[in-house]
């Protein structure tokens, strides 16, 4: 009784520590020229250690490494949650539409699943983002399009169980259309299954644009945590040991992704589907 | 001038295609209800009763076959679109379904479960909305009704959701209201309570089809009583004159096993939809079986009562 009670405060610690986590990385991302000590194109002395002014250091060309990191929350951030928007959206809609009319349309539609399923990710992402112009919105719809594919396998699943449950059946019967029952009936019932798919999707993107970026493949003009890591690596920082240049943001891009997936399996707990409104 | 029934269901058959079988649910069902009648469907489990009151509302899934013809107010149901019988669905025919549990939304409150549909039809304007909904909740016997209005299912008993339930499809003040086992897994005085709110359903004037294991609720309520057996009916007519003297074998048997009649049971058990005996279907279980049971046999009208055996032929 006292070890559940104690393992409980640790999960209530634990989800309240990533809940702040994620809070006050949106905070940096929303409004970062009042946390940043610098400008994000202020220059100084390139290569500093850390001292009391520059609390990480400058970069290769002089920026203050801290100004960057909260200024790089801002992309990493948008890629993430657009990409998983994006992604979330594209399947809730494929795997309902697919498991509440079935026939022909969930043929076709699970069909195209399958194929973007087999897709190996990120050789083709790689090359479709060496392809394209360079630009966040064009990363965002490559990750988002490149990750709906288990959300609509998931929804259909769900949809499928629900679409022959009761409140259905009662629904179709009080006259309401097929749209009405997708929106109102399905979606607020499997939505604690959509929650965890769409953190799960948002650190997935977050990772894919760190990849990306170390790879050189994402737009040079922005500037993310992944391009900060990738900086450090072709412009001395790994050489010259400088760890306060690829640590830190490599420690937010863990921080970020654990308080993501930490935050999405509250509603993975079996049997609170019933208390959603 | 005779008025036209409210419904008219003509030779309705449903036959579902399972794995290589057929199974037959309801075969040839005739009824029509008239405005302001309470009409009952008694049978034991599996007779297709509940199929009945699915089909009259197109609920069926599509791997139900359906035949016959099932007219509202002289249109045909089956060949509407479905954008018209989404008008009609819930607005002038509700169900109140078996399993209140599952019957309702679990993620809404039992104010919203009312207050979806009555905005879908615009049964009532706006601002009477509210006063609708609580009027309603009243009716059906919760005695606090904002109090009731907050609550989720999951924080319901069984009751109570059954009442929210009624409360659902009272409230959109449809003309027909088809009541599938209301009483079902309640206790007494949930029933009496069901009954009640059903009563005063009657009392408005709208027409009601019952459909029940409980005979003594039938009894209270309907004016016509239909008793059905393998998917077929076996006898119908006045209710008290069929509870009074049964003619069908079945319903005979229906009656001596009521426990103030002796739980008496009927020996043997249905037959399977799959493989149904040419014929009287009661035939094997029947103390009365013959020969000439092996022959079809419609309906035969005797004195107003419809009975289906060659007892009375």
């Amino acid at each position: 009784m006292k070890r559940g009670r104690c393992k409980r405060t640790l999960q209530d610690i634990s989800l309240y520590l990533c809940i702040g986590v994620i809070t006050l990385f949106f905070i940096l991302a929303i409004i970062p020229e009042v946390f940043a000590p610098f400008p994000e194109n202020k220059r100084f002395i390139p290569y500093m250690d850390p001292d009391t002014v520059h609390f990480l250091g400058t970069d290769d060309m002089g920026y203050d490494i801290f100004s960057l990191l909260i200024y790089a929350a801002r992309i990493s951030l948008l890629i993430g949650f657009c990409a998983g928007g994006f992604s979330i959206f594209i399947g809730t809609a494929t795997g309902l539409v697919s498991g509440y009319f079935r026939g022909w349309i969930d043929d076709l539609l699970m069909a195209l699943t399958d194929i973007v399923l087999i897709i190996p990710k990120i050789p083709a992402i790689i090359l479709i983002s060496a392809f394209l112009r360079p630009s966040i919105w064009i990363l965002i719809l490559i990750l988002g399009f490149f990750s709906w594919e288990t959300t609509a396998r998931v929804v259909r699943a769900r949809t499928l169980q629900m679409s022959t449950s009761g409140h259905v059946l009662s629904a179709r019967s009080l006259g309401f259309s097929s749209y009405q029952i997708l929106i109102s009936d399905i979606v607020p019932v499997i939505f604690p299954v959509l929650l965890p798919k769409f953190m799960l999707t948002i650190t997935g993107a977050m990772i894919s644009e760190a990849s990306l970026s170390f790879l050189g493949l994402s737009d040079p003009t922005m500037n993310s945590w992944g391009r900060m890591i990738s900086d450090a690596f072709t412009h001395g920082g790994f050489i010259r040991e400088m760890w306060w240049w690829f640590l830190p943001p490599a420690i937010c891009i863990s921080g970020a992704i654990i308080s993501f997936i930490r935050i999405g399996m509250v509603y993975e707990k079996p049997g609170q589907e019933t208390m959603v409104e | 001038m005779k008025k036209n029934p409210l419904l008219q269901v003509s030779d309705l058959s449903v036959t579902f295609q399972t794995n290589g079988d057929t199974i037959r649910a309801v075969t040839g069902f005739s009824c029509q209800l008239d405005y302001g009648i309470c009409t009952a469907i008694i049978g034991e489990s599996g007779c297709g009763k509940s199929v009945i009151a699915h089909a009259i509302l197109r609920l069926l899934p599509e791997t139900a076959l359906v035949t016959g013809s099932v007219q509202f107010k002289g249109k045909d149901l089956y060949s509407l679109s479905l954008e018209e019988l989404n008008a009609i669905r819930g607005r002038q025919i509700g169900i109140i379904f078996q399993s209140p549990d599952r019957a309702l939304n679990p993620t809404y409150r039992i104010y919203r479960q009312i207050d979806v549909p009555l905005r879908n039809h615009q049964v009532v304007p706006e601002k009477k909305r509210k006063d609708h909904i609580l009027t309603t909740l009243r009716n059906v016997g919760f005695s606090h009704p904002n109090e009731a209005a907050r609550l989720f299912p999951c924080h319901c008993s069984g009751g109570m959701n059954q009442r929210a339930v009624t409360a659902v499809v009272l409230s959109l003040l449809p003309d027909l209201i088809i009541a599938d086992e209301p009483t079902k897994g309640l206790d007494s005085l949930r029933v009496s309570d069901v009954k009640s709110s059903l009563l005063k359903v009657k009392d408005e004037g709208r027409t009601l089809l019952l459909v029940t294991h409980d005979i003594c609720l039938a009894q209270d309520l309907s004016e016509e009583l239909l008793v059905m057996y393998a998917g077929e009916i076996v006898e119908s007519g006045k209710t008290q004159d069929i509870l009074q003297s049964p003619m069908h074998p079945y319903t005979r048997g229906l009656l001596k096993s009521l426990p103030e009649n002796g739980f008496i049971r009927i020996p043997g058990s249905a037959p399977s939809y799959a493989n149904m005996p040419s014929g009287c279907r009661f035939q094997d279980r029947c103390a009365y079986a013959s020969e000439r049971c092996n022959n079809n046999l419609e309906l035969l009208n005797k004195n107003g009562r419809m009975v289906r055996c060659h007892l009375f032929c």
